[in-house]
C-alpha cells in the first residue's frame, strides 16, 4: 500500500502547486499587464495568454486534490439519508463506472492532443502570442492523471480524512457548507 | 421517434436520476456525456474519432477563455475579506455607525451582504459567512431569532446577484451578454431590494417586536481614535469593492482584469489586518483553489455533456417542446422563469447556469422582446437580470430554499427550521414584488447599462 501513499502525495502536490504557484502567478501577471500597459507598450497579448495558461494549469492540477479532500459539489438531498455503507457502495460504483473511465479517456485523448500540438509546433494564432501550446495542453492529461490517482486512493481508502485544518484561523463552516454536510 | 432521436431526452432523464445519487456533479455530467458517446459508438451513430474532440473542447472551454481567469481571483478576494477578519470588523463598525437607527444590526447585515458580494461564489458560503459573523451578535443583543435569521438569509442571497458576484460571470457566458453589461444590469434591482429589506427591518423594529425586551448594549468602543477605526474597518474593504467596480465603469481595465485589482488589494488587506503572515495567505489560497477546482470540474463535466447532447440534436429538444405548447412570448418567458425558480430549490446556481441554461438558451434566444424593452441587446440584459433575481428568490423560498438549509447549518443549535421559515416569508414577498416590478418596468434593469455603456 506504499503506492497509495505516493499517489496521495502526488495529488496533494498538484493542489499545492495550484494554490501556491499558479494562482499567485495568475494575479501577478494580470497586475503586471495592467500596470505596464500604459507605459511600456509591450502589448497585452502575451500577458493575457500567460494568464489563462496559469489559470488552466491551476484548475487541472487541482481536480484530483479537490476530489481527495471531498470538495467537489454534490447534490446531497438523498445521500445524507443513506447509511454510510450504502454511500460507500454508491461512491465506489460511480468511481469505477464514471470517474476512472473519464480520467482514462482524458489521459489518452488529451495525451494525443498534446502530442499532436507538440509535433505540429503549435503556437498562438495571434501575431504576438506565445509559442509552445503543448505545454499548457499537457496540463490536462496530467491533471486527469492526478484525478485518477485520487480516485484509486479513495477506492481503497474511502474513510481516511484529508482535511486537517492547518491552523485555528479557518472557519470550519466554509468547508462543510460547500460539501453540504450540514443540511438538516 | 426512433431511439437515436430520443437520446437527448434520455440524457436529461439520466442526469436528473443520477444527480440525486450524491456523486460529484461534474463527474456525473462527464460520465453521462461519455456514456452516451460510447453507446453511440456501439450503435454506429457516433464516430470514434469524435472522442478526440473532447479534450480539445475542455481545453477551449476552460483554457482559451478570457473571462474565467477572473473567477479564482474574485474568489480569493472574497475569501481574503473573510479570513482576514475584515468582514467581522466591518459588521461591528457598520452597526456602530448605524446605532441611531432602529434595527441597526439588521441594516448592518444587509450592507455586509452587499459588500461581501465577491465571496458569494456560492450561496452556502456567503450565507454561512454572514451567519457566523452576525448571528451570535444579533442573538446576544436579543433580536428575535426569526428577524436575525431573515436578515442573514436575505443579505447572503443578495450578495449572489450583486456585482461582482461570480454567478454573474456564468450568467453572462450562458446567456451571451457582455460581462460589463451583466455587472451593471443588476445594480439598480439589487439596490432597490436592499432598500426594501432595510425599510422592512426598520419598520419592524419601530412598530413590531424585532427584539425581546431589555436589549443589551453594543460592545465597547475599541481602543484608539474613532476615525482610524472607521478607516480600518469600513473605508478599506468598501474602498476595495468600489475600486473593483469603479475601475470597470471608468473603463481603466476590462471587467476580468478588475478581479486582479481586487485580488491584489485583498492580499494587501490581509497584511494590514493580520500582519504579514504567510499562513493566512497560504490558507486563503488553498481555500480559493478548493472552490475553483469545484466550480470548474462542473464546467468541464458540462462541456462534455453539452457536446454530446448537441451532437444528438439536443439543442432542438427544448425548442420543439415549447413550440409544441404554442404559447405566447410572455407565456414562454413565464414558463422558463418558473422552471428556473423550481430548479433553484434543489440545486446551486452552478448547475443551473452550466446545465439548465444552455439547454434553455435556444428558447430564450428565440424570444423577441426588443419592442417591449427598447432594443435587442437591452432585452437580453433584461432577461438576464430577471433570471438572476428569480434564481435569488428561489434560493430564499421555503420549504426548499437552498440558502435556508445552509443558514440552519450555520446557526446556533437552538434555532429551528420553522423559525427560519417564519422570518423569511416577508422577504420572499419583497422578492416577488421586485420580480414583478422588473417585468413591468424593464428600465430598472436596462437603464444603468444603457446610459453608462450606451448599448443599443
Amino acid at each position: 500500500m506504499m503506492l497509495l501513499d505516493y499517489a496521495k502525495r502526488l495529488v496533494l502536490l498538484g493542489g499545492k502547486l495550484s494554490a501556491w504557484l499558479f494562482l499567485p502567478m495568475l494575479v501577478l501577471v494580470a497586475i503586471f499587464d495592467i500596470t505596464t500597459r500604459r507605459f511600456l507598450q509591450l502589448g497585452s497579448t502575451p500577458a493575457q495568454e500567460l494568464e489563462w495558461h496559469f489559470f488552466f494549469a491551476g484548475v487541472t492540477f487541482a481536480l484530483g486534490y479537490a476530489y481527495l479532500k471531498d470538495k467537489h459539489v454534490r447534490i446531497d438531498i438523498l445521500r445524507e439519508r443513506l447509511s454510510p455503507r450504502t454511500r460507500l457502495w454508491i461512491e465506489r460504483t460511480f468511481l469505477l463506472t464514471i470517474m476512472i473511465p473519464f480520467a482514462l479517456v482524458i489521459i489518452w485523448f488529451g495525451g494525443r492532443m498534446t502530442w499532436l500540438s507538440y509535433a505540429q509546433g503549435e503556437g498562438s494564432r495571434a501575431a504576438l502570442g506565445l509559442p509552445y501550446r503543448w505545454l499548457v495542453k499537457a496540463t490536462l492529461p496530467i491533471g486527469a492523471f492526478l484525478l485518477l490517482l485520487a480516485c484509486f486512493y479513495r477506492l481503497f481508502r474511502p474513510m481516511d480524512s484529508e482535511t486537517p485544518s492547518s491552523d485555528g484561523l479557518t472557519s470550519p463552516d466554509r468547508n462543510t457548507s460547500i460539501s453540504r454536510d450540514q443540511t438538516p | 421517434m426512433t431511439f437515436v432521436e430520443a437520446i437527448p431526452l434520455l440524457m436529461i432523464v439520466a442526469l436528473i436520476v443520477l444527480l440525486f445519487s450524491g456523486f460529484p456533479v461534474g463527474g456525473i455530467l462527464a460520465g453521462i456525456g461519455l456514456g452516451f458517446a460510447f453507446l453511440g459508438i456501439a450503435l454506429g451513430e457516433f464516430p470514434l474519432a469524435t472522442l478526440f474532440i473532447i479534450p480539445t473542447r475542455i481545453y477551449q472551454t476552460v483554457g482559451e477563455n478570457l473571462i474565467y481567469p477572473a473567477v479564482p481571483m474574485l474568489l480569493f478576494m472574497g475569501i481574503a475579506l473573510e479570513t482576514s477578519g475584515a468582514a467581522r470588523e466591518l459588521l461591528v463598525c457598520l452597526q456602530r455607525l448605524l446605532a441611531w437607527l432602529p434595527g441597526s444590526l439588521c441594516i448592518a447585515v444587509i450592507l455586509l451582504g452587499l459588500i461581501l458580494a465577491p465571496t458569494a461564489g456560492l450561496i452556502g458560503a456567503s450565507v454561512a459567512t454572514i451567519a457566523l459573523a452576525a448571528l451570535p451578535t444579533m442573538l446576544d443583543q436579543r433580536y428575535r431569532p426569526e428577524i436575525a435569521t431573515g436578515s442573514v438569509a436575505g443579505a447572503g442571497t443578495l450578495g449572489v446577484i450583486a456585482p461582482p458576484a461570480i454567478m454573474l460571470f456564468f450568467l453572462a457566458d450562458a446567456l451571451g451578454v457582455p460581462l460589463g453589461t451583466m455587472f451593471l444590469g443588476p445594480i439598480v434591482p439589487v439596490l432597490m431590494l436592499a432598500f426594501a429589506y432595510m425599510s422592512y427591518f426598520v419598520i419592524v423594529a419601530c412598530f413590531g417586536n424585532a427584539r425581546y425586551a431589555g436589549a443589551a448594549a453594543a460592545d465597547d468602543v475599541p481602543p484608539g481614535s474613532l476615525l482610524l477605526y472607521i478607516f480600518r474597518s469600513l473605508v478599506l474593504p468598501v474602498g476595495l469593492i468600489v475600486l473593483v467596480l469603479g475601475s470597470i465603469i471608468a473603463g481603466w481595465v476590462a471587467p476580468t482584469e478588475s478581479a486582479a485589482v481586487g485580488a491584489a488589494g485583498s492580499a494587501v488587506l490581509i497584511i494590514l489586518y493580520r500582519g504579514f503572515s504567510l499562513t493566512v495567505i497560504k490558507d486563503a489560497l488553498i481555500k480559493t483553489v478548493d472552490v475553483t477546482a469545484m466550480v470548474f470540474f462542473v464546467v468541464i463535466g458540462a462541456s462534455i455533456f453539452s457536446f454530446v447532447f448537441r451532437f444528438y440534436g439536443g439543442d432542438d429538444l427544448a425548442l420543439d417542446f415549447f413550440e409544441g405548447l404554442a404559447m405566447s412570448q410572455w407565456g414562454i418567458l413565464a414558463a422558463i422563469l418558473t422552471i428556473l425558480f423550481i430548479l433553484g430549490f434543489f440545486i446551486d446556481w452552478i448547475e443551473i447556469t452550466l446545465v439548465s441554461l444552455p439547454i434553455l438558451h435556444p428558447v430564450i434566444e428565440s424570444l423577441d422582446f426588443s419592442a417591449y424593452v427598447g432594443s435587442g441587446p437591452l432585452a437580453d440584459v433584461w432577461i438576464a437580470v430577471l433570471v438572476a433575481v428569480v434564481l435569488q428568490t428561489s434560493f430564499l423560498t421555503p420549504p426548499f430554499g437552498f440558502a435556508l438549509f445552509f443558514l440552519k447549518g450555520a446557526s446556533p443549535p437552538g434555532i429551528r427550521m420553522m423559525t427560519i421559515y417564519r422570518g423569511i416569508v416577508p422577504l420572499v414577498i419583497i422578492q416577488l414584488l421586485a420580480v414583478g416590478l422588473i417585468l413591468l418596468i424593464p428600465a430598472l434593469a436596462t437603464w444603468l447599462p444603457d446610459s453608462l455603456l450606451e448599448i443599443r
